[in-house]
């Protein structure tokens, strides 16, 4: 493979190219009901290959290594399309490196047997059910392991294996019309035991579900909210993470007048990081989908804006430095700037501090998603309670946020000391231009926003 | 090759049945960013999913490769068979299928050079219409060769696919604006500028900027945010949330659920529609039925798995994404239009919103039809007349509610986002939250 690849990259005529391979396992295993919906592997092989030729990309993947250098070929073609612009990509160190999966046989997803995989999840199937109220689950088990070969025509290769696993669960509670739902995922790069020994993780989705038939609707309005670590996450994950994405901003100048560094942003205490090499992250890996080597990115500094996340292409662009976050959901895709592990650095208010600073207002916990489009966001807590006088009353269903992430970040007041940080498993992870779901994790401590708007009925 | 398989699995490893589902993808996207070329890109996929029944079970195994595979992916399916889900149907050998209009040849030989003239056309065309703005466009073809095999049968179709979006984004004074508009088809649309037009004239309307009060208003919903609305819907009817009881429509066939006037088909043979074709992945014939006829629920979209639970037919329903099991989908959908123009839609309005683009659409508890989405293009709407566009905006609701007794006219022209067809519809009084 590695001479293959070595020889397509040096005998073409052209600024960059680079040839990405990735053969992969996938197990797929979801209960519905009562009901084992789907269970199998499914065994993948692929690549992508990149063409610059004076400043114009052609992009081709393949499944077939037959198609091989047709692909080469018509990379090279379509890079030929359009107007020539002359710009360089970023410089990377030039890498050999081999990584390989460091989880014993015993704890690597890969080599446990499915029939241990599935009794995990109808074991997990069974709390869900056996629980009051409970009319129906779902709980979706998905590993991955692949090997990834990475060659560019400035000279770096690199084969990097990884093994992930992760559930995506969720309970229905129902009684007459009244149907609710309450879904979580978890996943990680630690090996099986991320998805066992959860019993009461599992309980705590289920009583969320039936809590739910209960509680009334959200009422609409602009509110003092409480946020909890998982809305954190979310929150810092869709308001300004997508916003840091510079692909977004390198081409449109009004957008950088926005996000020029050094801009105040919210309060001196906020501090937020996209961390490639967290420990135990879901998006942690050595090197990127371009062969750069991850590392600690500082969003935001002491509530300034102080950097943002590149691709070499967008970084060519904008004179910075590579950051190692140009990803690929599978060989399917060529990579495009992405998050890592996104969030929030922990300060010093309590909790029990925090929720005495709510006179009327909501305590939002988990969540159901985000979305962002650069300008405003939304997303919807898992369950929130009303908040009066500092004291946590009843509980609500259905309530969203949304705003402006400018206007918010700014509303942002206090920040807790207790740091969480969320995985993604599952069916969960982060979309972007047709990529989806991507590997992340997410998270931060409690926190106060003001006046935010809350959708509601 | 392919039959080989599905004779190997019967002969060498015992199986009662087997099914193989072939997809032979390419596709051509040619993508401008920011007013400028940003890549072509071509995708060359193969991906063969194989279905097989032992001992009463079914096993599953998909792959990117048959060549020099074949044992490894009907191992792996026999294996993951001795604990598979019950086999309560068998695969589908039928020979009949219809022959909706779904390959264009012309589509097939459309030269990436010429996806990047039109491409580059509309974004110079947008530029003149709206000097401040960033132009993205997209031109993708597709052709798509499918073909299912069982030990009875064997059949395969052709199709083409034509995609064309563009999104004007301009920036005011810290506000972002987006303006989406996009065509899809089998067949190349015959003019593909007419979506030039559209995001001019939504510019326009979006010159002022207005705030939205927190009330319950008129609402018009557009055939752009309509489908966000036929989520509710389609979520509820699909065989895995029938067959399993959780969706609020369970067992209420025959029942008067929406507004009389509401009539919701499922279409998977709509000439040149972009989820028509010959059979599903399934191999079962494709066929147009109603949802809900007059208001009232007539079918679920069924695959072979939830019609078998139900004691029913399958619909034709029955969708696979790459490599993955078919699961009960959504084809082409069609709500019936009805008879108010827009512009006495719009005249109808005392005060109330047209909600044009969202964001955050399918967050919320859809299984129960409940929605909650931040308004991305919207404009308000004071004594008939659109005075500006709404921002800091949220519409939620529930539209088993909504389309039961809140409808207040439906449009007499349906048009089409991606592969749902809807006319605009206003509503009596929608709960609007904003900060007026």
């Amino acid at each position: 493979m590695k001479d293959k690849l070595k020889e397509a990259v040096e005998t073409l005529k052209v600024d960059y190219m680079d040839v990405r391979i990735e053969d992969r396992m996938e197990t797929r295993i979801q209960y519905v009901g009562n009901k084992l919906e789907q269970l199998g592997e499914i065994s993948s092989f692929g690549g992508t290959v990149r063409v610059k030729d004076k400043g114009r990309w052609g992009v081709v993947s393949f499944t077939d290594m037959e198609d091989f250098d047709k692909s080469v070929f018509l990379a090279a073609r379509e890079a030929k399309i359009g107007k020539p612009a002359e710009y360089d990509l970023a410089e990377s160190p030039v890498i050999e490196d081999y990584i390989k999966v460091s989880l014993q046989d015993s704890e690597n997803p890969m080599k446990i047997n499915i029939d241990e995989k599935e009794k995990l999840v109808r074991d997990y199937n069974e709390i869900i059910l056996s629980q009051d109220k409970i009319n129906n689950s779902s709980i979706f088990y998905k590993d991955v392991g692949v090997k990834k070969f990475f060659v560019n025509s400035e000279g770096t290769y690199i084969e990097q294996e990884r093994s992930e696993c992760g559930m995506s669960v969720q309970a229905i509670a129902k009684e007459g019309l009244n149907v609710q739902k309450y879904a979580d995922s978890l996943g990680g790069i630690d090996g099986f035991k991320v998805v066992t020994d959860i019993d009461d993780k599992i309980r705590k989705i289920a009583e969320n579900a039936a809590s739910l038939l209960n509680a009334k609707p959200a009422k609409g309005g602009r509110f003092d909210c409480l946020i909890d670590p998982r809305m954190s996450g979310t929150f810092i994950h869709e308001a300004f993470g997508h916003m840091s994405e510079s692909d977004h901003i390198c081409e449109n100048d009004k957008l950088k007048k926005e996000m020029y560094t050094g801009r105040e942003i919210g309060v001196d205490s906020l501090t937020a990081i996209d961390d490639g090499t967290l420990e135990h992250g879901m998006g942690t890996n050595k090197y990127d989908d371009e062969g750069v080597l991850c590392r600690k990115n500082y969003l935001i500094k002491d509530g300034k804006i102080v950097g943002r996340l590149h691709s070499k292409d967008t970084a060519g662009k904008m004179g910075e430095s590579v950051s190692g976050n140009a990803r690929a959901i599978d060989f399917k895709f060529e990579p495009i700037v992405r998050m890592t592990n996104t969030y929030i650095e922990p300060k010093d208010w309590s909790f029990d501090e925090m929720l005495r600073e709510i006179e009327e207002g909501y305590y939002v916990k988990g969540s159901q998603g985000g979305m962002t489009n650069l300008d405003v966001f939304t997303f919807s807590a898992g369950e929130a309670y009303k908040v009066e006088k500092g004291q946590i009353g009843e509980k609500v269903r259905d309530l969203t946020l949304t705003g402006n992430i400018f206007e918010t970040m700014n509303k942002i007041d206090a920040i807790g000391n207790d740091l969480e940080i969320f995985n993604s498993g599952g069916s969960g992870g982060c979309g972007k231009a047709g990529q989806s779901p991507l590997p992340i994790s997410r998270g931060g401590p409690h926190i106060i926003i003001r006046d935010v708007i809350v959708g509601g009925r | 090759m392919e039959r080989k398989v599905i004779e190997r699995a019967l002969k060498e490893y015992s199986c009662a049945d087997a099914e193989l589902f072939v997809v032979k993808l390419e596709k051509y996207p040619v993508s401008f960013e920011a007013n400028k070329l940003k890549s072509v890109k071509s995708r060359l996929i193969k991906g063969y999913s194989l279905r097989i029944i032992k001992n009463g079970r079914i096993g599953f195994a998909s792959s990117t490769s048959l060549a020099g595979n074949e044992d490894k992916l009907i191992d792996s399916a026999v294996k993951s068979s001795s604990f598979g889900p019950k086999a309560d149907f068998s695969f589908w050998s039928g020979k009949r299928y219809p022959q909706p209009e779904v390959f264009f040849p012309a589509t097939v030989s459309f030269e990436v050079e010429e996806a990047e003239q039109m491409a580059r056309h509309i974004v110079l065309r947008l530029r003149e219409m709206i000097p401040e703005s960033y132009i993205d466009v997209n031109v993708t073809k597709s052709f798509v060769e499918a073909s299912h095999f069982t030990s009875q049968s064997e059949k395969t179709y052709y199709k083409s696919l034509f995609s064309l979006s563009a999104t004007a984004l301009l920036v005011r004074s810290g506000e972002l604006l987006y303006i989406n508009e996009g065509l899809d088809g089998c067949n190349i649309p015959e003019n593909p500028l007419s979506i030039t037009g559209d995001i001019a004239w939504k510019e326009k309307l979006s010159a002022k900027s207005v705030e939205s009060p927190s009330k319950k208003m008129q609402v018009i919903f557009t055939p752009k945010t309509m489908p966000y609305l036929m989520q509710g819907f389609t979520t509820g009817l699909t065989g895995r949330n029938i067959a399993s009881k959780s969706s609020p429509l369970y067992g209420r066939k025959g029942e008067s659920i929406l507004d009389d006037r509401v009539s919701i088909y499922d279409d998977g043979i709509m000439p040149s529609g972009p989820a028509s074709a010959p059979f599903d992945d399934e191999g079962v014939p494709r066929q147009r039925f109603a949802l809900f006829s007059k208001g009232v629920l007539k079918n679920y979209y069924l695959d072979l798995a939830s019609a078998a639970a139900l004691n029913e037919e399958p619909t034709g329903s029955a969708d696979r994404r790459f490599l993955m099991p078919p699961q009960a989908a959504p084809s082409n959908l069609y709500m019936e239009p009805g008879n108010c123009d827009y512009q006495e839609m719009l005249e109808g309005i005392d005060d109330g919103l047209v909600i044009d683009q969202v964001i955050g659409g399918g967050q919320s508890n859809l299984l129960n039809g409940e929605f909650s989405m931040n308004v991305e293009l919207g404009f308000r709407v004071k004594h008939g007349k659109i005075v500006g566009r709404v921002r800091n905006t949220m519409v939620a609701g529930n539209v088993y509610e909504l389309f039961k007794d809140n409808i207040e006219a439906i449009g007499n022209r349906c048009e089409a986002d991606g592969s749902i067809f809807t006319p605009h519809v206003l509503f009596k009084d929608v709960s609007i939250s904003g900060r007026e």
